[in-house]
């Protein structure tokens, strides 16, 4: 039995639905937005309402934004011809932070997931099969997470792009900079001992 | 039920996120069988947990702790004892070969002999062999270890016969007017497969009779790692 309005129960309830927040700590922002920080209430909402009704998919490589065609798709000075495939626009952020990619992306928004029923047409392949083409793309870089899931997807990628006769490459899987030996798992060592490379 | 189990060896079948950072882990171990673990926190950074995403993922071998009273029991621990490299086609398959299980395997019913075939299996798959026959031997061996098993002994007698299969009344002799192409199996045929002497003719035949078999196991709800096939390798 609640001990609130209608509306701050309405309110605890709604922002239940955001990442880490239990019911105490919807709680504790409801009651903080209401007593002490209105304006910023007021924005927020705003700018919920506002990236709900306009943010949608980027029509060339599926990232979420509110144009037809996301920055970095219209951008002339990227790679036109390198593809690079990721799961998720998180994985966008991540490789662009890094700043050594110039190529385009294409955004599975997912991935294969045969026992859950998450099949091809899900993860929009169709779509990037178009676009290989209608780009002539030379190099296609699977950057789909080393899971089980994730390798399964690249396969099936790889086994599209090999129809199409394009040139496809995995991203390498090893230890992380910094990291000491001892601590990596046995799997990703051995990925890096195959994957080794000539020193120079 | 015991509370706490240590150091169970199990394959990891299925994993699917749960909550914000959780994860849901289908399992099935050598002495409990089949069951599903929490894996509280698994997207966390720390040390414990990427060790635990590496050992979660389906197909491997893991030594496994768990507790709790419910049936979705609380994952302890996990460590990695070993993973099968599976690429491509193979993959696939074990993708199929879970989810049977997942479907056709008891909560809580220990099934020492199809923990057995699932690690051969496996280890079949990864050696690059040809698929085909390594399913229809799953298939064939986890029927039978389950109590679903085909009786070949009508057939012993009359290889020159053919015969339907009927879910309920197994294998019946059918004239040989009857139109044998469509739906009659050849007793030759059948004879051979009960040996696992495998070629194409009786890999067709396998496919069909455990369809046949499986399907009211299965019920109305299709197996989904079978689209990836049908979709990749239809042309």
């Amino acid at each position: 039995m609640s001990n609130y309005s209608p509306l701050i129960d309405e309110l605890i309830d709604a922002l239940r639905c955001l990442p880490g927040v239990g019911p105490k700590s919807a709680q504790r922002i409801s009651f903080q937005l209401l007593e002490r920080n209105r304006g910023g209430a007021q924005r927020l909402s705003e700018a919920l309402h506002n990236a709900v009704e306009n943010v949608g998919h980027c029509r060339s490589c599926r990232t979420l934004t509110e144009d037809p065609e996301c920055r970095l798709c219209r951008d002339p000075r990227r790679d036109q011809h390198t593809i690079c495939v990721v799961e998720s626009p998180a994985d966008v952020l991540a490789f662009e932070q890094g700043g050594d990619y110039r190529g385009l992306y294409f955004v599975l928004m997912g991935r294969l997931s045969p026992i859950d029923g998450i099949g091809p047409e899900d993860i929009g392949i169709d779509r990037l099969v178009e676009r290989v083409q209608a780009l002539n793309v030379s190099e296609l870089i699977l950057a789909t997470n080393p899971t089980v899931e994730g390798e399964a997807t690249a396969f099936y990628i790889a086994e599209e792009m090999r129809r199409l006769g394009v040139a496809v490459s995995r991203i390498a899987h090893g230890v992380p900079l910094g990291g000491e030996l001892e601590y990596v798992d046995s799997g990703t060592l051995s990925h890096a001992l195959k994957g080794r490379q000539r020193f120079e | 039920m015991t509370a706490r189990i240590e150091g169970q060896p199990a394959y990891v079948l299925h994993l699917r996120a749960y909550r914000d950072s959780s994860a849901i882990i289908d399992l099935f171990s050598r002495d409990y069988g089949y069951l599903s673990v929490v894996a509280k926190g698994l997207k966390s950074s720390s040390k414990s947990r990427q060790q635990w995403r590496a050992a979660l993922q389906p197909g491997n071998l893991i030594q496994v702790s768990w507790q709790g009273r419910s049936e979705l029991k609380t994952l302890v621990d996990a460590q990695l004892n070993s993973t099968f490299p599976l690429r491509g086609n193979a993959l696939y398959c074990a993708f199929y070969i879970n989810e049977l299980l997942g479907r056709l395997l008891q909560p809580f019913d220990p099934q020492a002999e199809v923990f057995k075939l699932y690690g051969r299996s496996l280890l079949e798959l990864s050696s690059g062999s040809r698929v085909e026959p390594i399913l229809r031997s799953f298939e064939l061996t986890l029927l039978t270890e389950l109590g679903y098993g085909v009786d070949f002994s009508p057939i012993e007698s009359a290889p020159e016969a053919y015969f339907i299969y009927d879910p309920e009344h197994g294998f019946c002799q059918v004239s040989a007017s009857m139109d044998a192409h469509q739906k009659a199996f050849s007793g030759h045929l059948l004879q051979q497969l009960a040996r696992a002497e495998w070629d194409a003719d009786t890999l067709k035949v396998a496919k069909r009779l455990n369809r046949l078999i499986l399907a009211p196991l299965l019920g109305d709800r299709p197996l989904n790692s079978r689209k990836l096939f049908l979709r990749q390798y239809s042309d």
